[in-house]
């Protein structure tokens, strides 16, 4: 494991690493054919094995570093805290306007009727989610292995949750704070020096998540009204830390993306967003040289 | 090729005409470029405007869609753009930079300017205006669910196989599982009949047209569907359909006919007949 690890990373190593335990489950489940319950259950066994493991695995790192000299720091200084304040109020306008649900947008989406028809039939694509009728013709592999349904599947059946109120209400404001944490890397990446420019930075990407809220493929929309969907995880989490990841070249975890992304989106045999990104920056690191980090943005 | 342009085109024009938050990110851009000398994110920059080059030229715009599997539309390639992430980075440095170095002097001129980005850039987004979409008006969620209870009570120990205007069929499979529909949402936004390779026969299509048809009739709109109220019945009975909801604006000779087959309930819902066998 990398040395300088921040929170964030910690944090969104985590949740890449559920959304692996959930494939996992999920395509042992395919393959020998299993119940939703079982696919339930193996998905909290595969969970928890790796936040266990992974939590061991950090708390191992705690203690190495325990010798080593820990840097205290640096109080907040004024405008640090009112930008901190400006950040919990946009962030906290955001969850409510989630929890109101009044922006919920449905369109091409069926993912609660997938995860209804799962609980209800106690198997995996056995009906079509649309109508509650056996598929006639089938449907797409590809989309067969995505993991997403059966892990919300797998919380409902594990919490008594309902599907809706997860779908469309609980899991957007988790995004929402993975969205942050990614984009609170890049700023990190962006201005490592400088916490009062990080901050800057996160206030202002705030706004435009809440100015962008209007159209499919804009940040703002993903988040405020479609945060359950692969997509929109892949575009407000995923792909902002594939850039803080580039500029770090952290290349275990770049690979963790694509996987993941791979996992949760409809990609071209695989081949995802994430995987361009990283590789369109890799090109431009090799012709402009790699950005310097730990400097200013500016001189 | 011709038709992947026009899906180009047209995905750059829905998005672009109800927000211009692609505009800000231009002008960011444009200023990130023109201070790139001091800047050190350059293989960033550099990524940023090939991407957005790449995303608005038709041309590279279309490999790109292919690259996606062709099942996503257009704004879905702006995912390799990163927009918002750059925006907010040439927000940040004309802030932190540029201001407090052109006004060092007046805090109220770097209020009033920050004061003009704000709302410059709300006015650039959506500025509150709804979204399109293909979902139908008229019940919420929670609405048609206690429809769902009165309906299991009117038809216990059976399983339901229901037939009913958009607006209720859109919210049924998310709150019950056991109830089958002879239709569901992928009949009027087809963008969900990616997710199975299932289609719906003609006349199961003439029947979707029919249940929209009678409150379009009422409001004097010319959208009359070819199948007939008989037709229809016998459609009906040919899916095994034991409910159906009529909404209570629909014609009498229409009523007349389903009553062959079906008890007529017409104190359930306020606004719908509830036909049940």
């Amino acid at each position: 494991m990398p040395k300088q690890d921040r929170f964030s990373d910690r944090c969104i190593t985590a949740f890449l690493l559920t959304i692996g335990a959930a494939e996992a489950a999920h395509l042992c489940t395919l393959v020998l054919h299993g119940r939703f319950s079982f696919c339930a259950l193996l998905t909290a066994v595969a969970v928890s094995v790796v936040w266990v493991g992974y939590a061991g695995l950090l708390a191992l790192q705690a203690r190495r570093k325990k010798t080593e000299k820990a840097g205290k720091a640096a109080a907040l200084s004024g405008q640090e805290k009112l930008l901190l304040v400006i950040l919990g109020c946009i962030l906290s306008a955001q969850l409510a306007f989630i929890v109101s649900g009044d922006s919920v947008y449905r369109d091409a989406d069926m993912t609660v009727e997938t995860v209804v028809s799962f609980l209800q039939t106690d198997a995996l694509y056995q009906v079509n989610p649309m109508t509650g009728e056996a598929y006639a013709a089938g449907m797409p592999a590809r989309l067969k292995i995505l993991c997403l349904p059966t892990l919300y599947g797998a919380v409902c059946r594990l919490t008594g949750i309902s599907p809706v109120l997860l779908i469309h209400r609980v899991v957007p404001c988790v995004v929402l704070v993975f969205a942050y944490l990614a984009f609170a890397s890049l700023g990190q990446s962006l201005f490592p020096a400088s916490r009062k420019k990080q901050l800057v930075f996160l206030v202002a990407t705030a706004l435009l998540f809440c100015a962008g809220n209007y159209a499919c493929g804009v940040d703002g929309f993903a988040l405020l009204s479609t945060g359950w969907r692969g997509v929109s995880i892949r575009n407000v989490v995923l792909i902002p830390y594939c850039f803080s990841l580039g500029m770090r070249r952290k290349y275990f975890r770049q690979l963790l993306c694509v996987c993941a992304e791979g996992c949760i989106v409809w990609t071209f045999y695989g081949l995802g967003m994430c995987l361009l990104v990283l590789a369109g920056l890799f090109a431009c690191q090799l012709i402009c040289g790699h950005d310097r980090p730990g400097k200013e943005a500016c001189e | 090729m011709t038709e992947l342009l026009k899906n180009a085109w047209l995905g750059w024009r829905d998005m672009t005409t109800p927000g211009k938050l692609a505009g800000v990110w231009l002008v960011a851009l444009c200023y990130l470029l023109y201070h790139r000398k001091k800047l050190r994110q350059t293989s960033l920059l550099l990524y940023a405007a090939v991407s957005t080059a790449a995303v608005i030229l038709p041309v590279t715009a279309v490999l790109l869609m292919l690259y996606q599997t062709r099942f996503y539309d257009y704004e879905w390639i702006w995912s390799a753009v990163p927009a918002t992430a750059m925006t907010a980075f040439a927000a940040t440095v004309f802030v932190t930079e540029d201001l407090k170095e052109r006004l060092k002097e007046s805090r109220t001129g770097q209020a009033v300017v920050l004061l003009l980005l704000l709302g410059m850039l709300f006015l650039a987004g959506g500025a509150g205006s709804p979204k399109p979409t293909k979902e139908p008006a008229g019940l919420s969620g929670p609405e048609v669910s206690k429809m769902l209870t009165t309906i299991h009570e009117k038809l216990p120990d059976t399983t339901v196989r229901l037939w009913a205007p958009s607006e209720i069929l859109t919210h049924v499979r998310e709150y019950d599982g056991s109830i089958l529909l002879l239709y569901g949402r992928n009949m009027w936004d087809a963008h969900l009949n990616a997710y199975s390779y299932d289609t719906y026969p003609d006349n199961m299509q003439e029947m979707y047209v029919w249940m929209q048809d009678p409150y379009r009739w009422m409001e004097g709109r010319s959208l009359i569907a070819e199948i007939s109220d008989e037709e229809c019945l016998q459609a009906a009975r040919e899916y095994d359909v034991n409910c159906i909801l009529l909404p209570k604006t629909i014609r009498a000779e229409a009523l007349c006919v389903f009553s062959e087959d079906y008890t007529i309930d017409e104190d359930s819902f306020v606004e719908y007949f509830l036909l049940t066998k």
